[in-house]
């Protein structure tokens, strides 16, 4: 019931010419819609937000996958390692946005002593477009990898321990126990973080606001906040904020329906 | 070991940021820009001052309220919603609709729920805020919850049944006091979500007597002489009880999610 | 087939867990194509030791040499060893052809020459026709044959069984375990067997090691342990129904105790334990017996009478043939005489529990 109510609003929104003051003024069909594909920012924003959560899925969950092992291979629980691992993704987004920020800052910055040491005096990611992408990249994995380690680590528990052992009798290397023994018992898991990650770096909107606001130019202008642009600042048009929103769902419903699959696929594979 | 040095490595790496707002937050105003990781002098100033610039008290407390007022409300519709999808043969199929209706990012729902909640008159206010986030958390809470639930052996419920309890009164008597880690952890996480959300925030609660410290800390942003020092503080003050209670109960959330992995 | 160098020598192994020594200073040698089997009950530490050869736990004392080589630092990989476990441990991903094949593959060995031996395996235990099949599809049975199959496809130098039948029920027990023991006999490779089944153990063992919180009780053959158990501890735990133990002083030649009297050989002593095996208890209906049956319990060709004498309850087996003798089947509260073989007495050390004759 929570989804279809949004879901008529936001097609009511669409078909119509609103504001934020006046909605749902004057049917206007499919205006919206063209109005939004036209819009310069939005449809290059679709790749971006397509290709930033590809790929922050994908290092998020190899890289949590990774010290989730390695928290599994030095024995014991979670513990205070793996709660120390939690505060990033615990951190309210405008805090840690404040923080990189400041840390990246070229004159003054906390690291500028740092870049200055290597040979990159002066060093500014945030200033050009793709080191700003990057930088962004850089910050969510950050932020949501600790999301990942903590469901590997939950996954890695289930593990038999005798089967490990057998493998070890059996001549196995470390690499070979982990294809025959670990990586069939964990996979269903794996692949539902790398899904549920994809989806978290399409929902991406706090940082942007506080870090880049989109910027420079439209290098990190993602699809949410384009949307937020059109419909909550700028000219209020609801109703093309409305057409894009609906586009942007399409577009996140594909790409996790093509992940799905490949995740289908490749269990039944491995089965 | 290799594997401590790395896994040593990793954890400077996730800590580096956070240590570095301390760092800001323990200098005066004019050395935040000192291009160093460290403060030149120690000060406290900004702890003080933070209470003057903005209203943190206030927004400490619409954060914690709307916070735990969405855990608390996430939690009770879960609960039960959790006991179905766990227990009967078509919960699986609820399950996965809660999980789709979670992964559809928040800014698709924004828009109309800026419109309904305008309509009820519940925007600018912590009810509001509890209501949004609480549903919102509706999905997480119970796909926790569920595994938990399953953990349950399905003849204590059928106990239950032959000494006569409704399915009310053995959910309320019965599954409800073994299921109380489960719901610390939903409660933690939800509390989590919520404490830290942004989008809701902004959109629904922009007067000073509503605002959430999430929206409190970006109001530093838009100023041409930007506090850092203070908003490193505001937010260090903000999130330090957050990271105690995430110390505290990284244990619970281990359990909750092993039970949900053994899928 | 055998492999000349596979004699084992354990010495002076120690573990410790919590303060508690759970392998205590052990010393032993299993012998070149010996079958031995470390028995004893839950806790006595049978298990660790085995998984110490195995190289899956580290001693904390000792050491342990395979075949002339000290192993004692050594990851199981390199100790050429093969083991059993108790639940089966088979890669639920692979058919049971690959589970057998798997360690042929780690060792380098080509696909084809690594699927002709696991066939050759899978026939030597009778599985051939699951080859294909996956491990949850088999019975409990039949994967434990495919664990076995597993161990034998390579000639390691050390078979190493942890409780592997403890899972199956008893029937399928007594059919593999004398599969195994043919098995191992045919290939001619020492063998370190752990079981807390007192029957298995004598059925198939070369050599019978008994364990008692960490320390060796007793070693020997079956059948040394079986006549001339060196303590309390060993007479209780080998032989099924267990023997009796009773406590009592011996003077000219009678035991005494607790209101019983039997004649005994031995010195004089203050303090002693008799044991005397049910078997070897003598037991006629008779008007003014010295005990009273209490329970009667039939085992097809013979019976178990429990029977009070004294302040004793014994335990007594006592043929089928000789209760048609009696005339009536024996019930409870029947009066009867109860008394032991002389020549059949274990005499203990009532302190100790050290043998005495």
């Amino acid at each position: 019931m929570l989804l279809v109510y949004p879901t008529i609003c936001l097609v009511a929104l669409a078909v119509t010419k609103s504001s934020l003051a006046k909605p749902l003024n004057r049917f206007t069909g499919l205006a919206n819609f063209t109005g939004a594909f036209a819009s310069p920012a939005f449809t290059p924003s679709l790749w971006k937000s397509t290709i930033f959560a590809v790929l922050v899925a994908v290092v998020t969950t190899l890289l949590g996958l990774g010290i989730a092992l390695l928290l599994r291979h030095r024995g014991g629980g979670f513990g205070v390692v793996g709660a120390l691992f939690l505060l990033p993704l615990v951190t309210a987004p405008v805090l840690v946005g404040v923080a990189w920020k400041l840390l990246l800052a070229p004159v003054g910055g906390g690291l500028a002593t740092v870049f200055k040491a290597v040979g990159l005096a002066g060093f500014n990611p945030l200033g050009s477009d793709v080191g700003a992408f990057v930088v962004l990249v850089v910050i969510h994995v950050w932020q949501w990898t600790p999301f990942a380690t903590l469901i590997a680590f939950a996954a890695l528990g289930v593990v038999r321990p005798e089967l490990l052992e057998s493998a070890l009798i059996d001549g196995a290397t470390a690499w070979r126990s982990f294809t025959t023994v670990t990586w069939p018992a964990i996979a269903p898991s794996i692949w539902a973080v790398a899904v549920l990650e994809l989806v978290i770096g399409f929902k991406v909107f706090d940082l942007l606001v506080v870090i880049t606001a989109g910027g420079p130019g439209f290098s990190t202008s993602l699809s949410p906040f384009v949307i937020y642009q059109t419909g909550l600042r700028g000219s209020f048009d609801m109703g093309t904020a409305a057409a894009q929103t609906l586009v942007f769902g399409l577009v996140v419903g594909a790409v996790a329906t093509v992940v799905t699959t490949l995740r289908a696929r490749a269990l039944k594979a491995d089965a | 070991m290799k594997a401590r040095v790395v896994l040593v490595g990793a954890v400077a790496v996730a800590l580096l940021p956070i240590a570095y707002l301390l760092s800001l937050a323990l200098r005066p105003a004019g050395e935040v820009l000192n291009s160093s990781l460290l403060p030149d002098t120690v000060s406290f100033d900004n702890f003080v001052k933070v209470f003057d610039t903005i209203e943190l008290g206030t927004m400490l407390t619409n954060s914690w309220v709307s916070a735990v007022g969405a855990a608390v409300l996430a939690v009770v519709i879960a609960t039960p919603a959790a006991y179905f999808t766990a227990r009967h043969v078509r919960g699986e199929r609820l399950l996965t609709v809660l999980l789709a209706s979670y992964c559809a990012p928040p800014i698709v729902a924004i828009i109309p729920l800026f419109f309904l909640l305008r309509y009820a008159g519940l925007t600018n206010g912590v009810a509001g805020l509890i209501l949004v986030n609480g549903i919102a958390g509706v999905p997480v809470a119970a796909w926790l919850l569920d595994g938990f639930v399953r953990r349950i052996p399905v003849e204590i419920d059928e106990a239950a049944a032959i000494d006569g309890l409704s399915v009310v009164a053995t959910l309320r008597k019965v599954v409800i006091p073994l299921l109380w880690p489960g719901i610390v952890a939903a409660l933690l996480v939800t509390f989590f979500l919520s404490y830290n959300d942004f989008l809701f925030a902004v959109y629904l609660a922009v007067t000073k007597e509503s605002q959430t410290l999430t929206v409190g800390l970006s109001l530093f942003q838009g100023d041409r002489n930007v506090q850092f020092g203070q908003q490193a503080a505001a937010g260090l003050l903000g999130v330090a009880p957050v990271y105690v209670l995430a110390l505290a109960a990284q244990r619970y959330l281990v359990g909750g999610l092993t039970t949900g992995a053994t899928k | 087939m055998s492999s000349p160098t596979g004699a084992v020598e354990i010495a002076g192994l120690t573990k410790t867990y919590d303060d508690h020594a759970v392998v205590d200073d052990l010393t032993l040698t299993l012998p070149d194509g010996s079958l031995t089997v470390l028995v004893g009950p839950s806790g006595c530490g049978k298990s660790t030791t085995l998984r110490i050869v195995a190289g899956l736990e580290r001693a904390d004392g000792g050491t342990v040499s395979i075949g002339g080589r000290d192993v004692t630092a050594e990851s199981p990989r390199t100790r050429d060893v093969a083991m059993v476990f108790q639940n089966y441990a088979l890669y639920p991903h692979l058919s049971v052809a690959a589970n057998i094949a798997f360690p042929l593959r780690n060792n380098g060995v080509a696909k084809d020459e690594a699927t002709r031996r696991a066939r050759e395996a899978a026939d030597r235990v009778g599985i051939t026709a699951l080859l294909d099949r996956k491990p949850r599809q088999l019975s409990g049975g039949q994967q434990q044959r495919v664990a076995i199959a597993r161990a034998l496809v390579r000639t390691p130098k050390v078979f190493l069984f942890d409780e592997p039948l403890s899972n199956l029920d008893a029937k399928l027990r007594v059919e593999l375990r004398s599969e195994i023991r043919r098995l191992q006999q045919d290939s001619g490779i020492t063998a370190l067997y752990v079981t807390h089944d007192q029957e298995e153990a004598m059925t198939i063992a070369d050599q019978l090691v008994v364990l008692d919180a960490g320390t060796i009780a007793q070693v020997g053959t079956p059948e040394e342990l079986y006549r001339r158990p060196a303590n309390t501890f060993v007479a209780a735990f080998i032989g099924s129904p267990s023997m009796n133990l009773l406590d009592g002083t011996v003077r000219d030649g009678t035991f005494e105790g607790d209101g019983v009297r039997f004649a005994a050989p031995g010195a004089d002593a203050a303090a002693v334990t008799l044991g005397v095996r049910p078997e070897d208890m003598l037991v006629a209906p008779s008007e003014h017996g010295n005990g009273t049956v209490e329970i009667v319990e039939l085992l097809g060709p013979r019976y178990v009478l429990i029977v009070t004498a004294g302040a004793h309850r014994l335990t007594a087996v006592v043929e089928a043939a000789t209760v048609a003798g009696w005339g009536r089947t024996p019930a409870p509260g029947d009066a009867v005489t109860v008394d032991v073989r002389p020549d059949r007495v274990h005499l203990f050390d009532g302190t100790s529990g050290r043998r005495l004759t």
